[in-house]
């Protein structure tokens, strides 16, 4: 099976022109992820994840190596990578049905086609009855729902989670995440999961994956069975992860 | 006008209930003229009219400022003239025609030196340049430069109100949240609709700004072009009355100037609700 994206010694820096002085913010990045599998990324904060993120979206050029990306045509999907970012990011000028189907408009689908694809998505996460509605008049943990729709609306190859469910209270959290995994695993499609909890972490990845600051890889672990999202926390490995991440030293240029 | 509400919303319906969500908020009940939300203004503008009435014509000589009944007499007087509506029709034309000539480019010209730094950096300087120009250098320029009366007015109501527009628009898109531009962008928008979709939306309520200052900007100085050159228009009626020392024909179209600018007025801002009915406002 072919990985829905891998990465090959991928590297960012910033500055480095006009006087600024150069910073790495990603330095060696390798992994590959296969449809149906959720790689959790977890590091320290400023350790280069986010900046790892725009660069599969599209949004960073990488300054070294490689991002290859699965994408299959006319395979039904609307765009190979979708992203879930820790604030909702919706456009408070759009309603919630305009704002889940906001990738099917940048990609010039009708207005009916796009509602009529939109709607399922906000039925499943309980949503139905507000798509008339705009942002400000939901909760923090209902537009996070918005979001995610908009990105499973695009039915991507690869979904990346940037500490998406960061910003909500734990029991609310813990039923979003749920839902994600459970769309996950009917749709079959490559999660990236960057969170800066450990807990999190181990309790929905097949695999975790520990960042140095700057970004590289300092340990890989395979969680087998059973299926994420079930499986017990353990405590032995939780603390392992902790002492990896905090071994990691404030990086000064 | 409407009537105030017999019952202040008291039967508000029932908003759909989604499975444990808090119910959404009922739209705030719509603004209504009644004379009790006015009282202050309603007692300022007697206690105005009583003093001109009985004080000002102790104060000062007619000649200096008319009493009451003189400008209602001449009001109705130029009321009563054919001409008058001419004069109103035309200045209210040149107003709207300098004001959506303006407010397009303004708002194009803004855009693209938001996201064009090659542009920013040659036609910024540019525009700030013009915005510091006297008007009254620009109304000298018109006469030497223009024989036609209509471009003369056109021609000062484009160079004082785009550059308003265009400043304010260009500020509008820098002020787009970044977090969101690159949301849309990861979407994988073509430039039209990236347009569509952040860069113009986003930038709406500075061009609202914008657009209400060049509009009052406009409408201020359309008279004082037509006063300079036209033979016809609210300028050019009250630099007749002028001549003729008719301070109470000043004034009256004066008030007919600011009844225009005020409709006016209220019908941008009725655009603008309109657009921002996604907004929770600000409400002091
Ligand atoms: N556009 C940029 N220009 C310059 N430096 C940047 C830029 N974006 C990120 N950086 C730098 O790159 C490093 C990594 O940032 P990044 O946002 O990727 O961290 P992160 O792992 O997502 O942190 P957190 O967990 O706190 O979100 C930081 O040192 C940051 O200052
Ligand atoms: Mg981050």
């Amino acid at each position: 099976m072919k990985p829905a994206i891998k990465l090959t010694d991928v590297g960012k820096d910033f500055g480095g022109t006009g006087g600024k002085p150069k910073r790495v913010a990603v330095r060696r990045v390798s992994f590959s992820v296969y449809p149906g599998e959720v790689l959790c990324i977890v590091g320290k904060s400023g350790c280069g994840k986010s900046t790892l993120v725009n660069m599969m979206l599209g949004l960073e050029t990488p300054s070294r190596g490689s991002i290859t990306i699965d994408s299959k045509p006319n395979s039904g999907h609307h765009r190979p990578v979708a992203a879930v970012f820790q604030t909702d990011r919706l456009l408070p000028w759009r309603t919630v049905v305009d704002n889940a189907a906001l990738g099917l408009e940048a990609a010039g689908v009708s207005k009916r086609q796009r509602h009529d694809a939109a709607r399922p998505w906000l039925e499943r996460v309980g949503l139905e009855t507000w798509g008339g509605h705009y942002p400000h008049e939901l909760s923090g943990g209902m537009r996070q729902r918005v979001s995610i729709c908009r990105a499973f609306v695009l039915q991507p190859e690869v979904l990346i989670l940037d500490e998406a469910f960061g910003h909500l209270d734990e029991v609310t959290a813990q039923q979003l995440r749920q839902d994600c995994l459970k769309i996950i695993a009917e749709t079959n499609t490559a999660v990236i999961m960057v969170t800066h909890n450990i807990a999190e972490a181990l309790a929905t990845g097949h695999r975790v994956l520990v960042l140095g600051k700057p970004a590289e890889i300092i340990k890989e672990f395979e969680l087998k069975a059973p299926g994420p999202g079930e499986r017990k926390v353990y405590p032995a490995l939780r603390d392992e992860i902790f002492d990896l991440i905090e071994k990691q030293s404030e990086y000064t240029a | 006008m409407k009537a105030p509400p017999a019952e202040p919303a008291a039967a508000i319906e029932p908003p759909p209930v989604a499975a444990q969500e808090a119910t959404p908020e009922t739209a705030p009940a719509e603004a209504r003229w009644s004379v009790g939300r006015h009282t202050n203004v309603l007692l300022l503008l007697l206690a105005l009219l009583l003093f001109w009435q009985f004080a000002v014509p102790l104060l000062v000589p007619g000649y200096v400022f008319p009493t009451l009944e003189t400008v209602v007499d001449k009001f109705a007087a130029i009321l009563r003239s054919r001409n008058t509506y001419v004069d109103i029709f035309n200045t209210t034309l040149r107003i709207i025609g300098g004001f959506v000539v303006s407010g397009l480019v303004g708002i194009c010209f803004g855009v693209a030196l938001a996201m064009s730094k090659r542009l920013n950096a040659t036609f910024m300087p540019v525009v700030r340049f013009i915005t510091g120009v006297p008007a009254l250098t620009w109304v000298l320029l018109a006469i030497i430069w223009f024989r036609s009366t209509e471009l003369r007015i056109w021609f000062l109501m484009f160079v004082l109100m785009a550059p308003i527009v265009t400043i304010n628009t260009y500020d509008g898109v820098r002020s787009i949240s970044y977090e969101l531009y690159q949301m849309v962008l990861s979407l994988g928008p073509n430039k039209f609709r990236l347009l569509r979709l952040i860069v113009l939306p986003g930038a709406t309520p500075f061009v609202f700004s914008g657009l209400k200052v060049g509009l009052s900007f406009g409408g201020r100085f359309v008279v004082f072009a037509e006063a300079m050159s036209a033979d016809s228009g609210i300028g050019s009626a009250m630099y007749t009355m002028n001549q003729t020392f008719d301070i109470a024909g000043i004034i009256v179209w004066t008030l007919l100037l600011v009844i225009v600018l005020a409709v006016l007025d209220v019908l941008l801002t009725k655009v603008e609700r309109h657009w921002f009915r996604w907004r929770r406002d600000f409400q002091g």
